[in-house]
């Protein structure tokens, strides 16, 4: 269930905190479900995490921008359910590779803390 | 790989901004139209479904513009931008801009004249394989026939015979070569063969004599054609063959493509062109005017038109010699001081050798003690070198400090320009511009004021460098030097230029980036503020002041070497300067016999005399002042000199009347020699 606009004050995390190379990682995992446009990747990415992550606009598209640059997505205009043109974005194989890199760079990040947190 | 597809893609952009922005305008439209079709699924009302979604995107321009700054041709662009207010900015203050740019072209431009001519004096290496590896035996600086003086010294003058040896068998080094010590002129006459007829004009050109393996020691390719071989060398007096410069074959000869193998008359002797060398090659010995062309030292008779040395134990030493090293030699100390030795063996041989039979203990230490260094010829073998290094060394470094005083009154101007430019910097960070924007945009101006006062100083350095050249040719016609620039002039133009406005545009950037921390845009920010007190008077304060310093100082030695300038062209030198006429004649050149050189002689005096205006004529074989001398120790009747005592005087052969007309005051004696002509004295 997607939060209500007015709930502004249980918002926990702002997409302002999320690091720069986080926020790909998190891009890359939402298009290696399916193809999707710059609002649904998003909107994903908000459910998903339960209200902890919001992206807006000016944090997305930049992101989805260099990602295309750096060769990890490409884009394509198609249309949406309701018959209008969006810019869809795709993973390529390179992002596949890029996304397994990055997961597996984030676990070790994780477990050293987790480490560290119960020592 | 993927940097490129980046490359290609952001200079796309560049060039269809509209189309992409027109894209990208799409997508943000379709965002919005997906998040207001999210809100009115979650139950909001249609109107306010819109607001909440725009409210959530925020300012679209300013996604745009997040999403055009995320590559890497925003930065370009905004340069580019800044250039563009730079350039009319400069362009709104004519008076300071050309002040500005007229410091930087003197400053920048006498920089790179200096570096041009210490690039051709010092840095210049030799245009052949490997020179890292040829070493001079001895200085190798002085030019003449030597007699009387043992192998080896006086800078490495050595025999042809002692020569020859040790071309035949180098010892550890690769090669051992020999080249005359000086380059006489030569007489050269096309001949009908290469394209003169009987009556062509003779010309003048420096002939250098080179052994048999010379070129092949050097490892020097020619342009075309074939250099000396050691064939061509075997026996004195035979091998009339020639190698000619570029710059030889280029201007007398008018680049004949078939110039090989056709005869040119060399002091009324028939030569065979046997091969051009590339431009810019020179031989070893690096002289003001340099060689034009080589000869075996077979044919050093005909060449120096002095009767010939080549004979064994001939006591005349006219040779220079240079060996390459073996690559071991070059990096193991240890191998190069074998070599040393070998070397100072072999002269110590030699000299006993031609010290006849009987040599006394002190002798044998005196041979002992002789050494013959090897000095590196990387750069070949450079009178020039020695007699200016230093002095463009000190050059170099009072133009530094020139194109320094420059900088740092650039460097107080534009600070002051910046401390103007406040209320304006405070707006645009208000207005959200980054520092970096601010900071880049000074920087910018900066570079642009010094990349074009680089490019004026280049014309600036053009014209200094052939104003310096001319000043230490003296008139001669061609010299070694070239005032043009070559890849490592433009090189350290370019260089200079950049650390030049980073010198001077970094203390107002760093200014206007400190701008706004405390100000604030009320009225009272309208006069210039001098900020904190202290520490912002801190840097023009110390600005000017080193400007003073360092400019009193340069007037200073200035004007002291201007004096001692004048000082030394007044000088007396002993003989009158004024209304003195000097010619040289070479008798043997024009083609007078020995024996008819007397009449010549009186002849000239006579005819000269006659002359409406003439007070007095002298002949002199040197002239009252020259860089050459004969010298020769003298006994003295009734003196026997002490142990190792200095006899040597400098001498002259002269006609009568020559210290009349030289207007040399003779303190003691008769006032004129009386002289029988076509007696030896």
């Amino acid at each position: 269930m997607p939060p209500k606009a007015n709930e502004n004050n249980t918002r926990e995390t702002q997409s302002s905190d999320l690091i720069q190379g986080t926020l790909e990682m998190l891009i890359l995992k939402t298009l290696a479900l399916e193809p999707m446009h710059g609002y649904g990747v998003g909107l994903r990415i908000e459910q998903v995490s339960g209200g902890v992550f919001r992206v807006n606009a000016g944090s997305l598209l930049p992101a989805l921008s260099r990602m295309e640059r750096a060769g990890n997505v490409k884009s394509e205009w198609r249309a949406t359910e309701n018959n209008r043109r969006a810019k869809y974005y795709l993973l390529t194989s390179k992002g596949r590779k890029a996304l397994s890199a990055e997961t597996g760079k984030w676990q070790l990040q994780i477990s050293a803390i987790a480490r560290i947190l119960e020592a | 790989m993927r940097w490129l597809a980046n490359m290609a893609a952001g200079v796309k952009s560049l060039f269809q901004k509209r189309r992409l922005e027109s894209e990208l305008d799409e997508e943000l439209e379709s965002f919005l139209a997906a998040s207001v079709e999210n809100k009115l699924k979650g139950g909001l009302p249609a109107s306010a479904a819109r607001q909440a979604a725009l409210a959530e995107m925020g300012s679209r321009n300013a996604v745009k513009h997040q999403v055009w700054s995320s590559r890497w041709e925003s930065t370009l662009e905004s340069i580019l931008a800044d250039l563009r207010i730079s350039f009319r900015t400069l362009l709104k203050s004519p008076g300071y801009t050309a002040v500005a740019l007229i410091s930087l072209a003197l400053g920048i431009g006498a920089n790179t004249a200096i570096f041009t001519l210490i690039n051709q004096v010092l840095l210049h290496k030799l245009p052949v394989r490997d020179p890292q590896q040829l070493v001079a035996f001895g200085d190798s600086e002085s030019a003449g026939i030597a007699g009387g003086i043992d192998l080896g010294q006086f800078g490495g003058y050595f025999s042809w015979d002692f020569a020859r040896q040790l071309e035949a068998d180098p010892g550890p080094f690769q090669g051992i070569a020999a080249y005359g010590s000086f380059s006489d002129k030569v007489t050269l006459r096309l001949t009908a063969d290469s394209g003169g007829d009987a009556n062509a004009p003779a010309f003048l050109a420096p002939a250098n004599l080179v052994s048999g393996n010379y070129f092949s020691v050097l490892d020097a390719e020619p342009l075309f054609g074939r250099t000396i071989f050691p064939s061509d060398d075997a026996t004195p007096g035979t091998g009339a063959v020639v190698v000619l410069s570029y710059h030889l074959w280029r201007e007398s000869l008018s680049s004949d493509p078939h110039i090989v193998g056709k005869s040119i008359s060399l002091n009324g002797t028939p030569f065979e062109v046997i091969g051009v060398m590339r431009e810019g090659f020179h031989g070893i010995k690096q002289e003001l005017e340099p060689a034009d062309l080589w000869a075996p030292v077979s044919m050093q008779a005909t060449v120096l038109q002095f009767p010939s040395m080549l004979t064994p134990h001939s006591g005349l030493y006219f040779l220079h010699l240079f060996g390459r090293l073996s690559p071991n030699a070059v990096a193991n100390k240890a191998e190069f001081l074998r070599t040393q030795n070998w070397l100072n063996e072999n002269v110590h041989n030699g000299i006993r050798d031609r010290s006849g039979s009987a040599i006394s203990i002190e002798r044998q230490q005196e041979i002992n003690r002789e050494l013959v260094p090897l000095i590196p010829a990387a750069r070949g073998v450079s009178m020039i070198r020695s007699e200016y290094g230093e002095s463009l060394q000190i050059l170099m470094a009072v133009v530094a400090l020139v194109l320094l005083i420059a900088c740092a009154n650039l460097a107080n101007f534009l600070l002051a320009r910046a401390a103007r430019k406040q209320h304006e910097t405070t707006t645009r960070l208000a207005l959200g511009s980054s520092r970096t924007r601010i900071v880049r945009q000074s920087l910018v101006e900066a570079f642009l004021l010094s990349m074009t006062g680089g490019l004026l100083g280049l014309g600036v350095a053009f014209g200094a460098t052939r104003a310096l050249i001319a000043f230490v040719s003296q008139g001669d016609s061609y010299i070694a030097m070239r005032p043009s620039p070559d890849l490592k002039v433009l090189a350290f133009t370019l260089a200079v230029s950049l650390l030049t406005g980073f010198l001077f545009g970094l203390a107002p950037a760093i200014s206007a980036a400190r701008t706004g921390a405390r100000e604030t845009l009320s009225s009272t920010t309208r006069t210039v503020q001098a900020g904190s007190g202290r520490l912002a008077n801190f840097w023009p304060k110390s600005l000017v002041s080193a400007q003073v310093m360092i400019s009193l100082l340069l007037l200073v030695v200035a004007g002291l070497f201007l004096r001692s300038l004048r000082n030394l062209e007044n000088q007396d030198y002993g003989f009158e300067r004024s209304h003195l006429l000097l010619a040289q004649t070479n008798a043997r050149l024009g083609g007078y016999a020995p024996h008819q050189v007397a009449a010549l002689h009186q002849q000239l005096l006579e005819r000269l005399a006659a002359i409406p205006g003439v007070r007095s004529v002298a002949l002199a074989q040197m002239p009252p002042i020259s860089a050459g001398s004969w010298t020769s120790s003298i006994s003295l009747s009734g003196y026997t000199p002490g142990p190792k005592e200095n006899m040597v005087s400098v001498l002259n052969r002269v006609s009568g009347r020559y210290f009349e007309t030289a207007g040399i005051s003779i303190v003691a004696g008769a006032r004129h020699l009386r002289c029988r002509h076509g007696e030896q004295s």
